[in-house]
């Protein structure tokens, strides 16, 4: 294999490859909820400024509120809110699933998978719940 | 060096971690109460906050999911951000952004 000759740095500075090697990667649902954990992460992140608008305007008053209100139900800002709900309950239920990882429960292949598949479940339930009792 | 590094890199694992399992029971409070009150009009909330035990508990749920929040973001950007010195700034400045916005939501709970 070709070796680049700088003296220190990073794998990639050294051009060798890095693995996964995402080009030949075929991806299997372990591997997609993996990453969605991490954007659905990012994407709650983001989404915590929500909370800081909402008691902000609930401080500022009822004129401010009314405003924050009229911005909430505007369409767009609603699917937003309807895809952030998703990538919470996501991101939750995932969590969960994880968190019994750390507990040394679930490792088995089936197991995975199956529980893998309850979380995509739970989370179109929870989403679709969440929104039908508003 | 190298022990307490380990150390550090354990402590955010398990901080994390602690975060998460608050994080479960506090969100699905709040989102129960969203679904039940998500149309009140702003004194309701206000007067929901004012109550000592909601008032602790938002801030609570607001603390760790600042931190929590923190530490995932953390996390990615040592992971994907190569060079170094970009990498240490990303970090501060996350610490700052997640720092100010954590502890503007508290005192305006406070204030409320």
């Amino acid at each position: 294999m070709h070796r680049s000759h700088s003296p220190q740095g990073s794998g990639l500075a050294q051009g060798r490859p890095l693995s996964p090697h995402l080009q030949v990667y075929c991806p299997q649902l372990t591997s997609i909820l993996s990453i969605l954990h991490r954007i659905t992460g990012v994407m709650l992140s983001c989404g915590l400024l929500f909370m800081v608008f909402w008691l902000y305007s609930l401080f500022q008053g009822d004129v401010c509120y009314e405003k924050f209100l009229f911005w909430m139900h505007c369409w767009s800002v609603k699917m937003l809110l309807f895809v952030w709900s998703g990538a919470l309950f996501f991101h939750l239920f995932n969590g969960i699933r994880h968190l019994a990882w750390d507990m040394g429960w679930g490792y088995e292949l089936k197991q995975v998978y199956t529980s893998g598949y309850a979380v995509l479940v739970l989370t179109a339930l929870a989403t679709v719940i969440f929104w039908g009792m508003m | 060096m190298q022990l307490s590094r380990t150390e550090k890199g354990d402590s955010a694992f398990k901080n994390q971690r602690v975060t998460a399992v608050m994080l479960v029971f506090l969100l699905l409070f709040f989102a129960w109460h969203i679904i039940k009150y998500h149309n009140a009009p702003r004194q309701e909330w206000v007067t929901w906050l004012h109550s000592p035990a909601i008032a602790s508990i938002m801030i609570l749920t607001m603390a760790a999911a600042f931190y929590h929040s923190f530490l995932g973001l953390k996390m990615v950007v040592e992971d994907y951000v190569h060079c170094k010195n970009l990498k240490r700034l990303s970090v501060f400045l996350l610490t700052l952004i997640h720092m100010f916005l954590a502890l503007l939501c508290i005192v305006l709970i406070i204030l409320l």
